[in-house]
Formats: C-alpha cells, sequence, structure tokens
C-alpha cells in the first residue's frame, strides 16, 4: 500500500505541477490525496485504476452526498465491502466535494432530499416516469449527472440485480430493454451530463466558512412557529461544532448542540440534539455563505420536521418572520418580529403597535389593526421593511398536504410507524370578495379541529376510519399498528384511505376543508433518497 | 374436459357440475407485478382498497417473483435469509429493515 500511495503522491504532484488551473482550489492536495487513498483501499478491488488516475464507474459518476452515501451501502450490501464508518464518511465527504452537484443542480429536487415524505413531483418526462419513477422518486435520477455509456451501465446494474425487471415494467407493451438502453440512456445523457458548466463555474467559486453566529427562523406544519440562535464553530475539514439555542411558540426555550459537514462547498448536514431528542439537518448555504434553508427533522421519525431559514448575524439587517402571519383587524394580537439587527421604530400600517420585548434578533410587540387596511400592508423596524397581512375574516380554509400519506408501523415489528402532518390554512377572498382569485390573502395556519372519516364507500366498507389511525387535535395522524389484523375483513392489516376534515369555527361560522390521507403500508428499503 | 379424468374430490364435484363454466386462459396478468404501478403503498386509484390485502400474507410474493427491491427486501441482495421467515404473515416482525445507516 505504502508503494502505491507513493506513486499516487507523486502522480499528483506532477498533476498538480502541470494543471494546476484544473484542480478545484476547495480542495487541497493533501484531501484529494487522503480521498484517493481511501478509494484505493476500499474500492479498487473491483473498481479498476486507469493510466490517468481515474477508477471504473466511479470516476464518471456526480451525485449529492445522500447519493454517494447510498452507494457505498450498496456496496456493503451486494458485494460485502466491510468499511468502517468513519471511513465511509470521509468518502461521501471526497466524492461529493469532488464529484458533486452545483446548487443549481440540485435546486429543482430539494423537497426529496429533505425528505417531504408528502411530497408529490410535478411535470416528470412521461417516458423517464415510466421508467424509473414507478419505483423511485424521479429525484433520485434527477441528482445524478452520467454520460449515456454510464446511464446504461445503470440500467445493466438493473438487469443484473433485478432480472425479472425486464419482464415487469410494462414489457409486455413494448421491447424495455431496448428503450432503456436506447431512447432513455440517451435522453438522461442529455438532460444529466457528467459535465456540466453549472459544476465546472461552483468548483470555481470559492467556498466560505460556515462558522460564526445565526439567527434561525422555522415553521412546523401544524404546530407552530420557531426562532432562535445558532452557533457554529470550525473544527477544519468542513466540519464544524454547533449550539442552539430556540424559542418555539409555545414560548419553551430549548438549547442544544450538535455536529455539522458542509459537503460541495453548500450542502450542510447536521445532527443535533434537543432536550434529548435527536435530530438531523439537511440544508443548502447560498453562495455568499451567509443564508441557509432547508429542513429540521427528527432523526427517527423523518416526518416530524420544520423548514428553517438561517441568516448569518452580519453587519446587514432585515425581518426574517413574522408570526403569527396575519393580523385579523379589531384583535388584539402579540406578534414577533425575527431578524438580524433590528433597530428603530416598529410601524404596522394601520395599526396600533405596543412594544413589549425588544432586542437586534427579537421584537416581541401587542398590534391591533383598526381594519381601515386590508390586505398587504407596511411593518417596519427601522430602515427594515417587510409586508405583512391583515383581514376582516377567513373566508375559506385549506388543509396542507392535499393528499397525505402515513405508514402503520411498529405491533412489535420494526419498522417505526409514519405518522402524517396536517394544517389548516386560512384564505381571505381579498378585494374582489370571490374565492381563488389572484387577489386571495394567504393568511398561514389557523386553529381548527380535526376528524377523519372514510374516505369513499370502499373505505367505508372495510371500516377504515375505525382501523387505520386517529387524528391528534394538532392535526398529527398517528396511524394504527402494522400487521395483519384478525378483526378486519380479510384479516387485513390497518392500512386505510381516510380524509382528513379540518373545522374553524368564527363566532356563528363554521368553515370546513378536506384532504386525502393514504394511510399505507410500511417499507423495509429507507434509504435517504426513496 | 371429456379428454381430461378428474382425480380428485373437486375434480370430479366440477365435472358432474351442468353449469361449470368455461376456463379462459388470462389475456392480461393482473396484480401489482405487471407494471409495478402506481406504487408499492397505492393502488392504481389511489387508495389502498385494491393492494393485497393482507399484504403480510403475501409478502414473499412482494419479494421474490414480484420484485418490489425498491421497498421490500429481496431474495437476491438485501435478505437472502428470506427462507427463515417462512411465514410472513405469522413472522413479518421478523423482516428487518435494511438500508444500513450510517
Amino acid at each position: 500500500m505504502k508503494f502505491i500511495t507513493t506513486i499516487l503522491f507523486l502522480s499528483l504532484a506532477l498533476a498538480s505541477c502541470s494543471e494546476q488551473a484544473a484542480i478545484p482550489p476547495n480542495v487541497s492536495d493533501a484531501q484529494r490525496l487522503a480521498g484517493n487513498e481511501l478509494i484505493v483501499d476500499n474500492c479498487s478491488g473491483c473498481h479498476l485504476e486507469s493510466d490517468d488516475g481515474s477508477f471504473s464507474r466511479i470516476s464518471h459518476i456526480r451525485k449529492t452526498p445522500e447519493g454517494w452515501d447510498m452507494n457505498i451501502a450498496r456496496m456493503t450490501i451486494f458485494h460485502g465491502l466491510d468499511i468502517e464508518p468513519q471511513d465511509r464518511r470521509a468518502l461521501v465527504k471526497f466524492l461529493s466535494d469532488t464529484q458533486g452537484l452545483a446548487p443549481s443542480e440540485t435546486a429543482a429536487h430539494r423537497d426529496v432530499l429533505e425528505r417531504k415524505h408528502n411530497y408529490i413531483e410535478q411535470d416528470v418526462d412521461p417516458d423517464l416516469a415510466a421508467m424509473c419513477a414507478r419505483c423511485h422518486t424521479y429525484a433520485r435520477v434527477a441528482l445524478q449527472r452520467r454520460d449515456k455509456a454510464e446511464w446504461q451501465n445503470l440500467v445493466h446494474m438493473h438487469l443484473g440485480q433485478w432480472a425479472s425487471i425486464e419482464y415487469q415494467m410494462l414489457a409486455r407493451e413494448r421491447d424495455w430493454r431496448a428503450d432503456a438502453l436506447g431512447p432513455v440512456a440517451k435522453k438522461l445523457g442529455e438532460l444529466y451530463p457528467l459535465k456540466t458548466a453549472a459544476w465546472d463555474n461552483w468548483q470555481s467559486t470559492t467556498w466560505q466558512d460556515m462558522s460564526g453566529e445565526w439567527r434561525i427562523v422555522g415553521h412546523m406544519s401544524g404546530q407552530g412557529d420557531m426562532d432562535g440562535s445558532m452557533k457554529v464553530t470550525a473544527l477544519g475539514g468542513g466540519k464544524y461544532q454547533t449550539e442552539y439555542s430556540l424559542i418555539f411558540s409555545d414560548g419553551i426555550t430549548i438549547k442544544g448542540e450538535g455536529k455539522s459537514i458542509v459537503h460541495s462547498g453548500y450542502e450542510w448536514r447536521g445532527t443535533a440534539t434537543l432536550d434529548g431528542e435527536k435530530y438531523r439537518q439537511i440544508w443548502a448555504a447560498s453562495q455568499d455563505g451567509n443564508r441557509m434553508s432547508g429542513r429540521f427533522f427528527s432523526k427517527d421519525h423523518f416526518e416530524d420536521g420544520m423548514a428553517i431559514t438561517a441568516w448569518r448575524k452580519s453587519s446587514e439587517n432585515g425581518i426574517m418572520s413574522i408570526v403569527p402571519s396575519a393580523l385579523k383587524a379589531g384583535t388584539e394580537t402579540e406578534i414577533v418580529i425575527s431578524g438580524v439587527n433590528l433597530s428603530g421604530d416598529v410601524s404596522i400600517d394601520g395599526a396600533e403597535v405596543t412594544i413589549k420585548q425588544v432586542s437586534a434578533d427579537r421584537i416581541v410587540a401587542l398590534v391591533k389593526a383598526d381594519g381601515t387596511k386590508d390586505g398587504q400592508v407596511k411593518l417596519a423596524v427601522g430602515e427594515a421593511v417587510s409586508l405583512h397581512t391583515t383581514y376582516a375574516q377567513v373566508d375559506y380554509l385549506k388543509v396542507s398536504p392535499e393528499y397525505g400519506i402515513s405508514r402503520v408501523g411498529g405491533g412489535g415489528g420494526p419498522i417505526p410507524k409514519v405518522k402524517a402532518q396536517f394544517e389548516a390554512v386560512g384564505y381571505s377572498f381579498g378585494p374582489d370578495g370571490v374565492r381563488d382569485t389572484s387577489d386571495d390573502l394567504w393568511l398561514g395556519m389557523v386553529p381548527v379541529t380535526w376528524a377523519v372519516d372514510n374516505y369513499n364507500t370502499a373505505a367505508a366498507a372495510m371500516q377504515d376510519a375505525k382501523y387505520a389511525g386517529h387524528i391528534t387535535a394538532q392535526g398529527t395522524f398517528i396511524p394504527a399498528v402494522a400487521g395483519p389484523n384478525p378483526c378486519r375483513k380479510y384479516g387485513t392489516n390497518n392500512a386505510g384511505d381516510l380524509k382528513v376534515i379540518a373545522t374553524y369555527t368564527d363566532g356563528k361560522r363554521t368553515l370546513t376543508a378536506e384532504a386525502h390521507l393514504v394511510a399505507t403500508v410500511q417499507r423495509w428499503n429507507n434509504p435517504p433518497i426513496m | 374436459m371429456k379428454h381430461l379424468k378428474p382425480l380428485n374430490k373437486k375434480a370430479h364435484a366440477l365435472t358432474n357440475k351442468e353449469d361449470a363454466q368455461e376456463v379462459y386462459a388470462m389475456q392480461t396478468v393482473v396484480g401489482c407485478t405487471t407494471s409495478t404501478d402506481p406504487g408499492w403503498e397505492v393502488d392504481p386509484f389511489g387508495g389502498v382498497a385494491s393492494l393485497c390485502q393482507p399484504m403480510e400474507a403475501d409478502l414473499y410474493g412482494c419479494s421474490d417473483p414480484c420484485w418490489w427491491p425498491a421497498a421490500v427486501p429481496d431474495t437476491v441482495n438485501t435478505y437472502p435469509d428470506w427462507s427463515n421467515l417462512e411465514d410472513t404473515r405469522k413472522n413479518w416482525r421478523k423482516l428487518q429493515a435494511v438500508f444500513p445507516e450510517d
């Protein structure tokens, strides 16, 4: 191994002299040397190294950190790769830094990357949907970059590992193999090629150090909001120590700490322990390193999470969030304005404002809109300006998501339940007084009562609402336990087809809205990108 | 049927039944195996009524001949010891998650 390492070092040293401009400045020679050594040690038994220093298959693909981790996981399952956890992490880091995806290449698919399990992909090319997205999310494909020959290798891998695929995937209606290896591989190679200007350009930018003080705000669907601070300390090698102090909308402050790593110069991946519970983060940083956004979710229940935005505390000022999202005219409401470097008078057009607490990060005020200005109004804190909404009444509701999914779990089995979280969002008709027009006002989450019922007659015949689970006062559907249920027809399991009903009451007025919930079966294969 | 000789009780009953219907070969193959459409967890109508009920009774079928490897362990790669499960309707709890977390 020492001999190989020496040759590798000499090769890299020579390469660094002759091809200085081609080496991304964000990955040092020492890091490249260490990364190559990891590939040699763990992969080169099967993946042959060429004279140019590339490795078969590996060097001809680009992926997200999750994609590379799934690759390594598959090597352990399929081919008996035995790799130490720290080496697996280091390989993911090295491959993501040197063969990752640019921000613009992941932008369209972050919902899947962030593990939003209710997300429904839209406008997928029908040929690619039929070929790939019957088993996987389309994002799993679109978050890879290969040339046509390498996409063809992926087809061959599927044929080799799951031989009956050729007979399943609509093969009775078409020549599946010719289709997969021909037009589909060609289209994928054109849509998602290995070499792109986006990745070349991203590698030539300077990847930012994320250490410093941050403000962070978030929203938990159906639950409420959060704002707080995050202190990030660099540990070297793209790794960071983090400390959190987060205030939730019930007034409780939770402190915690964690560790994070940044892949590909912007893919922030973190773990955190808050109040004894473990969480994960999948965030993306802006090019200037001063903003991050993404999802903060439970390690064991990825469906429990919040969408977050983080701003670095810098010299600029600004309003990050205003909670609640809208003010009802004539009602005194406590609002929380979160931001960075907030200073100066607080004013809201058409509203009286009484300040309760003030800091540079957070202002708490009592506000009463007088009803003279419905719609979007100007909210200002000194020079920082944002728009806020005032309204006379909630005119209609929508339940989000419109189509949700939960999964049975537990019941003595190893797969935990996957809950489904719903949120009722209020709307005002807006100035035209007509529903579903462009001037309607989004009012944010409104308080409702929740119920579930059978979705249709087939569900009623199976008594799905009785067996599939229950919904809490916060709109969280808790599915029933997994496994066949002898009390049910056919002895079937506790899957069910349900409608979720939200009811909003304002005096004598009652509004309702519904969503569709598929309370379905569990999965035993749960990779980071489904 | 006149060229076939019944051998067991059920076949005798069928032979003697005057209104026995002709049997046709299936023109199309039904079930999730033909198209893996739309998914492991949702039936073609967007609900769950047409999923296998219960799927636990048929789980081996989902794994080996049917192949839902993106959702269910398969007998070649992720779960070669499937035969140890025997009756999955009874022993589904023994089936472990297959993605090796870091």
